[in-house]
């Protein structure tokens, strides 16, 4: 019985480990690819483009953790935001270079 | 089960709101001060004389001109700052040579620089709530940034399990244990959710070079000096131009401040900067208030310093995305705001603080309640939660009390006085903190806030005794700038003596309807003590 209580609590704690970690890591992530997408669509001055990446990178950084705080699975959590990284920053890369 | 994100998010904001809490505190409180910095400044500085803003421009700056040039000589910049309003209440005469700045406070009157008591004043206690004072720059911007990161989240996420948004704005419901604790924060939360959502990403915005910086690699590449060329693009002008090292009389200062007066308007000009100055590459910009509007930005004329030709004209709104930039600054800084828009900032900042420290309190009631219908025992978490909560709620107000007070205690000839005012503040914190450990809760509630508003009201006694710009001498000459500081330190000290009575009146009634015997008894001993 303890054993099991002490496996869960570790479980529990590992579990909330990788959702910070996706969080954070994934938040910072996102929020630049996306914001540099939403960014080119606002202005096509280099400049004035990253600029406004930068102003609307923390709102873009905030969707990540609402849905990694509320999705069950970090299996999900973990291949929903490779995705999504992938698929914004070649879009992102697209646009800059 | 399956959980509503709703369900989702109230642990999220739970643990984001409680994390950096006692950070965020500081930051708000220290922040708030800081909406009054200048008139801290004139407090703190009584040996200054009444200030007088709008003198004559061109008169001014050629004074100033002639001081700097028997005085500022060789520099790498001279700056002359006019007193336009209570952002700049004196007039400043400064000068760069190798990274180092001279100067101070001029006065016009008999053209020197005025002498006052070496202090913090405002300006540190404000700086404090970014630069958490011992820390090195680097750290705390990334302390910061991270704390700002939690505040937003919880924010979102406050917003997100609230069901009743505008009910709340109108529900407090006294005396009903966390109940009350839970409507104060909602109340103190929604009635100042846009300034909290605004000066918390402001706040981002005010670092995001530092907290994005791949957005710029991005864009201009991995190169060193890659953020230097976003830099330019961005903020650069024709004033960019390093010495030539060739000797060149500078130019008349108050006939450009006549021409630049006609484009920024008559008695309009805040600053002269120069860049370079007796040298053929000089520079001169001249430039109207950034504090004129929430665009934290002035139009800037730029001169050639030698020649006198006017080189450029640069605009206070350039793009857009700049304007969005500098209106976010300018929103947080409040510099723009008139004393009524001031006061609403103040309140606004407090009742930012009202909300961390209701969230505080609140974690520790319901958590007390549960710890004690499940066993009756105290656990460790919640014992250190509670001393970190009255340390930092009542302590942190404690620590600005005394550093107001080490401004008129220390002596004025002590070296490092202004480092010394601020070990004051940190060192009676750091008591707070051990009375806090070592004394029994209740106790150490009440115990502080009596201290609180014995130290809030000695400040205008002290003022009294150890300067003649008291009280009594500030409302009989108009100085309402003084009188407000020591009326408000009297207004907090009455605030921080109805709560203290507050706290007695609850812990007596608490004794008297709970008599569970392991409690009781160890509330009977909390109140012997």
């Amino acid at each position: 019985m303890l054993i099991i209580t002490a496996n869960s609590n570790i479980h529990r704690w590992i579990t909330l480990l990788l959702r910070i970690i996706a969080a954070t890591v994934g938040g910072y992530g996102l929020g630049v690819t996306l914001s540099i997408i939403l960014a080119a669509a606002v202005t096509s001055s280099v400049a004035e483009s990253a600029l406004a990446a930068m102003l609307m990178s923390f709102a873009c950084f905030i969707i990540v953790p609402l849905w990694v705080f509320h999705q069950k699975s970090i299996g999900k959590i973990y291949i929903g935001l490779i995705a999504a990284i992938a698929l914004t920053g070649c879009l992102a890369w697209f646009l800059v270079v | 089960m399956k959980t509503s994100f709703r369900q989702s998010m109230s642990g999220l904001h739970t643990w984001t709101g409680l994390l950096f809490a006692w950070l965020l505190y500081f930051m708000f409180i220290t922040g708030t001060a800081g909406y009054f910095d200048t008139e801290i400044d004139r407090w703190m500085q009584p040996e200054l004389p009444v200030a007088v803003m709008n003198t004559d421009t061109g008169e001014f700056v050629s004074q100033a001109q002639d001081f700097l040039s028997d005085n500022g000589l060789p520099a790498d910049r001279w700056l002359i700052v006019r007193a336009l309003d209570r952002n700049d209440p004196y007039p400043r005469v400064l000068w760069q040579q190798d990274g180092a700045i001279h100067g101070g406070m001029f006065s016009s009157e008999d053209n020197t620089l005025l002498t006052a008591r070496e202090t913090g004043g405002g300006q540190l206690l404000y700086q404090m709530h970014w630069r958490l004072h011992y820390m090195s720059r680097n750290i705390s911007d990334i302390v910061v940034g991270i704390a700002t990161m939690f505040m937003l989240l919880a924010l979102i996420t406050g917003i997100i399990i609230h069901k009743k948004i505008f009910k709340d704005f109108f529900t407090f419901r006294p005396a009903k244990g966390s109940r009350s604790w839970l409507d104060l924060h909602n109340l103190s939360s929604v009635l100042s959710l846009p300034f909290q959502l605004m000066i918390t990403y402001s706040g981002l915005v005010f670092m995001m070079l530092g907290y994005v910086p791949v957005i710029i690699s991005a864009h201009y590449g991995f190169a060193d000096d890659a953020r230097q060329q976003f830099n330019q693009e961005i903020f650069s002008s024709a004033a960019e131009l390093s010495s030539s090292g060739q000797k060149a009389e500078l130019t008349e200062l108050s006939k450009l401040v006549t021409t630049a007066e006609t484009v920024l308007g008559k008695d309009q000009i805040r600053l002269v900067d120069i860049r370079n100055p007796g040298d053929q590459n000089a520079r001169v910009i001249i430039s109207d208030s950034h504090a004129s509007g929430p665009l934290r930005s002035s139009n800037r004329l730029i001169f050639d310093g030698v020649t006198g030709e006017q080189l450029e004209i640069r605009h206070a709104y350039e793009t857009n995305v700049k304007a969005v930039r500098d209106v976010l600054l300018g929103l947080h800084e409040g510099l723009f705001a008139a004393p009524l828009l001031r006061w609403l900032y103040f309140f606004s900042g407090l009742l930012g603080a009202m909300m961390i420290a209701t969230g505080l309190v609140l974690w520790g009631k319901k958590r007390r309640q549960k710890f004690e219908k499940q066993r009756n025992t105290e656990h460790l978490g919640l014992k250190l939660v509670e001393r970190l909560n009255v340390a930092t709620i009542v302590g942190l107000p404690i620590a600005i009390a005394c550093y107001f007070l080490s401004n008129r205690l220390l002596p004025v000839e002590l070296a490092q006085r202004a480092d010394w005012e601020a070990h004051v503040m940190f060192i009676s914190w750091a008591l707070m903190f051990i009375y806090a450990a070592c004394r029994p809760i209740h106790s150490v509630w009440r115990g502080q806030l009596y201290l609180a508003t014995g130290l809030f009201i000695s400040v205008p006694l002290v003022n009294m005794i150890t300067s003649d710009r008291h009280l009594i001498h500030s409302l009989e000459a108009g100085d309402w700038v003084l009188a407000g500081f020591d009326l408000t330190m009297f207004g907090l000290g009455l605030v921080f003596a109805i709560a203290a009575q507050r706290v007695k009146n609850s812990h007596k009634k608490k004794l008297i309807s709970k008599p569970t015997r392991p409690i009781q008894s160890r509330l009977l001993k909390d109140n012997n003590q």
